[in-house]
């Protein structure tokens, strides 16, 4: 079993094209063509991330109430 | 060094005031590399400081996970000296730290004799600059001759570290410019915008996977950190690029060798470690330390600048 998503073929600019409508974006033409030729580098990136961790790796961000709901 | 060469970023004006001799020193703000970057390509000393160092309150967040403050200066010392006024806990930045404040200018002649150095060279080894191999050859010598024992070490791939790093960046991002991105995405400058907008398309399992891959690969760093003092390579790939501003992104042309301390959140300092042989242009070495040994990094910086005149040579810009 792949431990990656970067088997999965790389989206297609109508897909592209869509899933930024579904993100609530309305870009002008010119501007999502430049999106479709910039997401494929970000795209790969984000599927080379493993998804096989081990259950108790946990992300490094932690939630302090003291310092974060400090009023 | 050359008003034709772009300074780096994002601190760039930080960096060109600096080497320009403007200003002794200037802070700059550091998330994949926005300190060190500048430092690296004019020849300057710029500190990512340890995540939560010094505060980040008022400055325009961009990952806020990864955002530092921190001094750009022409020497070790000085970031000594500017380090000591601005590091310190800040009730108001949710990410300091409550640690007390050492004297940053006290341990800088200590000898580095015996002090024991992981040189990270894979992560520059191929597809760098092709002065830059000599050029960190020669500034291991110069550490070894001071009594330092160096010795390789392997980690992660820098492709491994950017992706991390990127992944959470870019959903960070766009969670601050969403508004202005769905009103006005006209409004940003191309290079900036197509940084951000991918931020919308990242979901939240990709952003908790990459903050998991992080806990990872922090934990590779503090295991190489308990076999050494701290960790060498070079501060920045390539020389200064030409100012032109058709140049492609390099977020994602290649990988950043400032990324992976960014991602361990410690502290790593660039300095001058000589010039190109065709441009003339600054090549850097990086020195990174485990979380609150800046002491540490600017102890080897120094004594590697009083045995190296790199730090001293300034532009004629007459």
């Amino acid at each position: 079993m792949s431990t990656d998503l970067s088997h999965l073929p790389p989206s297609t600019p109508e897909e592209i094209r869509a899933m930024t409508r579904n993100a609530g974006l309305d870009l002008p033409e010119e501007l999502m063509q430049q999106f479709i030729a910039a997401w494929p580098a970000f795209e790969a990136m984000v599927r080379r991330i493993p998804r096989s961790l081990d259950r108790a790796v946990e992300p490094a961000r932690s939630y302090r109430p003291q310092r974060v709901a400090r009023v | 060094m050359e008003p034709d060469y772009w300074p780096g970023g994002s601190s760039s004006g930080a960096g060109a005031a600096v080497a320009a001799g403007f200003v002794p020193g200037a802070i700059g703000t550091d998330t994949g590399g926005s300190i060190r970057g500048p430092a690296a390509v004019c020849g300057i000393a710029g500190l990512k400081p340890t995540y939560g160092r010094v505060s980040r309150r008022g400055v325009f967040p961009n990952t806020f996970t990864m955002d530092h403050c921190g001094p750009l200066t022409r020497s070790a010392e000085d970031i000594a000296l500017f380090l000591q006024v601005i590091a310190g806990f800040d009730p108001e930045d949710p990410g300091s730290e409550d640690a007390p404040v050492p004297d940053y200018a006290a341990g800088l002649t200590r000898s580095i004799k015996g002090l024991r150095l992981g040189l990270v060279e894979h992560w520059y080894a191929l597809g760098a600059h092709p002065d830059l191999p000599p050029a960190m050859s020669a500034a291991v010598e110069v550490l070894r001759g001071l009594g330092a024992v160096v010795e390789p070490v392997e980690l992660s791939s820098l492709r491994d570290y950017t992706d991390c790093k990127t992944t959470i960046s870019i959903a960070e991002l766009y969670a601050i410019h969403e508004k202005d991105l769905k009103t006005r995405p006209q409004d940003f400058g191309r290079i900036l915008r197509n940084r951000v907008l991918p931020g919308a398309l990242i979901r939240a399992e990709d952003y908790v996977q990459a903050l998991r891959w992080r806990t990872v690969l922090a934990r590779e760093q503090a295991l190489a950190l308990k076999r050494f003092d701290a960790l060498l390579t070079a501060g920045a790939l390539s020389v200064a690029d030409r100012a032109d501003p058709n140049q492609p992104d390099r977020l994602v042309s290649s990988p950043s060798i400032t990324m992976p301390f960014s991602v361990g959140g410690l502290p790593a300092l660039a300095i001058p470690c000589g010039l190109s042989r065709a441009e003339g242009l600054p090549l850097s070495l990086q020195i990174a330390a485990a979380p609150m040994a800046e002491p540490m990094v600017l102890r080897i910086a120094h004594a590697f600048q009083q045995a190296t005149d790199w730090h001293c040579r300034h532009p004629d810009l007459a």
